[in-house]
């Protein structure tokens, strides 16, 4: 096997599920006889080979089997069926965190993580203050990592993970945090990385990250390889998998709607008429709806939340005052903003369909994500856009 | 025995880890490392006082009763904590676990290194007393540190099985910290197991308290050469050399057993 080939060879993984968790012998006594335990197959007969200097991107629905299998690459877990081989050194960056120890300081952790990855001592000293200035964490380095912001810990994992010299890297969603300065460096070292010949397995929600950092994309869907091929074409094909089952899948989970009219889909494009999820503080954007459904008109209900979850806007409109006839024949919306009084930050639009009375029809299955980046130096959630003016000296008091 | 093999071959990872062990123990305590010697020595400073001064417990007639008392300690305190914290390391370290790969049973075993620590200053303690107030036990006391090692690698295997069945089983900890009270009590650590006054009339229990409790050969043959001056029994050094290699069997057939489904239990 070579440093950086992957093989995976009709892999299935199965975990065990109880109903409770039973962690304790009582539990499990009082369980037995009365729950079955049940058996979920995470993954079933995936089979792919990865050469080294390939860039694979690791795309499909949560629960879809993404994360079991770039844990049975790393070696964490192992294949309940068929095996799995991975060449060379393993670095990754698997969740937030990386397993970092809240009491110690970034530093120590540094030295730990870079041990637990298989780095000698003499090496992850040469490499320290390369990690600690990529990670731009100079003045925070000596601080225990409990004092770190979500990002600061982002930062050092990914920094870690990137200057292991690992022969494959394995991220899982690690651009969920971070700004996109930082981003934009992250994107310099992974690409660097593939100059050097190293394999890397990534996992994002993040299409367009995917598109960007990987040839080839590998579509999983509830565990079983659905597509592996050209990255865009992996993307276009769960694209087209969401929308077509984003109503059946609603009708599954509680929380989503009943599904007598439905979001067919929603994007937001640029003032040129491409569809975009990133804009300048200001620039104008707009809101491409879809509707289907033979109900009474219902209305369309808009939230932007920020990355923290933190509502910024709410809108409902009446779909019947925009030309709903309940027809089946679907109606498209649009919503300019001409003046986003957005600054700064990850946005997420979620949409919803009520009908009478409030009741939800349908919820769109993953919110449309929104970046804004400022123009200049000016940080934020939104816009102040006031205006300083001279004025009398005690107007203050 | 490839479960042991991988503390060679990774050796750097597993002096991180000891290290980060040693340190986190004493995280943010002014003393810091120096806790690693302050502990065990106040420990035995305690028993001494309760056990030799205050209460004169004198179960025999021993001479020297203070340090009889002194030489059975430091296999015990180190036994007991091992088991205790080895038990718990597993699932304390899950963050790393689930995210990394790594030999993970380099993380009990590094638990257990700490303990070592302090046993080794117990026992360094123990030496210097009884070839001070022991003369005999000049040629001997020596003879404590190869007995102490068998003792290390009695209790590094029983934590590594405890740690593994921890991760699936919580309550393999608090099952421990319950048995170890009266396990200090059942193990002749204050009193010589034969001189028991109601030991003669009952010569079953006596061999059933000796035999079915591993810890008894452990302290007889620990005790022999520093206390009593004479090399360990050799009956209780052979059942130490059996029950040490047996526990580090069924360490790794435990870890081995349950390594999968740490990682997505633990």
């Amino acid at each position: 096997m070579r440093a950086g080939e992957i093989s995976v060879r009709h892999a299935s993984r199965r975990f065990v599920v109880r109903a409770r968790e039973t962690h304790t012998l009582k539990e499990l006594l009082v369980a037995l006889g009365r729950t079955e335990p049940q058996e979920v197959w995470a993954l079933r007969d995936v089979s792919l080979a990865i050469a080294p200097g390939e860039s694979v991107g690791l795309i499909g629905r949560n629960g879809s089997g993404k994360s079991t299998l770039l844990r049975l690459i790393a070696g964490i877990i192992r294949p309940t069926l068929g095996d799995v081989a991975t060449g060379g050194r393993v670095g990754s960056l698997l969740e937030l965190g990386a397993g970092f120890h809240p009491d110690f300081t970034g530093r120590e952790n540094v030295e730990l993580n870079g041990a637990l990855q298989g780095l000698s001592r003499a090496r992850i000293r040469e490499r320290f203050d390369e990690i600690v200035a990529f990670a731009e964490l100079e003045d925070a380095i000596d601080r225990p990592v409990k004092t770190y912001s979500s990002g600061m810990t982002m930062r050092l994992g990914f920094a870690i993970a990137a200057f292991l010299e690992a022969d494959v890297l394995l991220l899982d969603e690690v651009f969920a945090v971070g700004d996109e300065s930082f981003q934009r460096k992250c994107f310099g070292v992974i690409a660097s990385f593939r100059e050097r010949g190293g394999t890397i397995v990534f996992v994002s929600h993040d299409a367009s990250a995917v598109e960007r950092l990987c040839d080839r994309g590998v579509y999983l869907r509830d565990g079983a390889l659905a597509f592996d091929g050209a990255a865009h074409e992996a993307i276009t094909r769960y694209r087209r998998a969401l929308a077509a089952e984003g109503g059946e899948s609603a009708n599954g989970s509680g929380a989503a709607g009943s599904g007598e009219a439905r979001i067919a889909s929603a994007r937001l494009v640029a003032t040129d008429g491409a569809p975009r999820d990133r804009f300048l503080a200001g620039e104008p954007f707009r809101l491409e709806v879809a509707l289907t459904g033979r109900v009474g008109a219902p209305q369309l209900h808009l939230e932007i939340r920020d990355a923290s979850g933190l509502l910024v806007a709410e809108d409902l409109v009446e779909t019947a005052g925009l030309g709903w006839d309940g027809s089946g024949d679907g109606l498209g919306l649009h919503l300019d903003v001409d003046e986003p009084p957005l600054q700064f930050g990850r946005f997420e639009l979620n949409l919803a369909l009520l009908g009478a009375g409030g009741k939800l029809l349908d919820r769109l299955p993953r919110p449309v994500p929104l970046l804004v980046y400022p123009d200049d130096e000016s940080r934020g959630l939104v816009r102040l856009e006031g205006t300083w003016r001279p004025g009398a000296k005690d107007g203050a008091k | 025995m490839s479960v042991y093999a991988d503390l060679l071959r990774h050796r750097e990872l597993f002096g991180s880890l000891f290290r980060r062990d040693l340190r986190a123990k004493y995280k943010g305590s002014l003393l810091g490392l120096a806790w690693t010697l302050a502990l065990p020595a106040a420990l035995m400073l305690v028993y001494l006082v309760v056990f030799a001064v205050l209460w004169k417990a004198q179960p025999t007639e021993t001479e020297h009763y203070w340090l009889f008392l002194l030489c059975g300690l430091p296999p015990w305190v180190f036994v007991a904590t091992s088991l205790q914290s080895g038990a718990r390391s597993i699932v304390e370290n899950a963050p790393i676990i689930r995210k990394v790969r790594f030999p993970r049973q380099l993380v009990p075993l590094s638990v257990v290194a700490t303990e070592v620590v302090a046993f080794t200053a117990m026992t360094a303690i123990v030496v210097v007393l009884a070839l001070w107030f022991r003369p005999d036990s000049r040629d001997t006391a020596w003879l404590a540190i190869p007995v102490g090692a068998l003792i290390v690698v009695f209790a590094a295997g029983i934590a590594l099985a405890l740690a593994s069945l921890d991760a699936i089983f919580r309550d393999v900890e608090f099952i421990v910290s319950a048995v170890l009270l009266p396990w200090f009590f059942l193990t002749p650590i204050l009193y010589q197991l034969d001189d028991l006054p109601g030991a003669s009339s009952r010569p079953w229990l006596v061999d059933l308290l000796h035999w079915g409790n591993p810890l008894t050969p452990a302290i007889e043959s620990y005790r022999a050469p520093l206390y009593g001056g004479e090399p360990p029994p050799a009956a209780d050094l052979a059942y130490l050399c059996v029950a040490a290699v047996a526990a580090l069997a069924l360490g790794a057939f435990v870890f081995r057993s349950v390594d999968d489904r740490i990682a997505s239990e633990a």
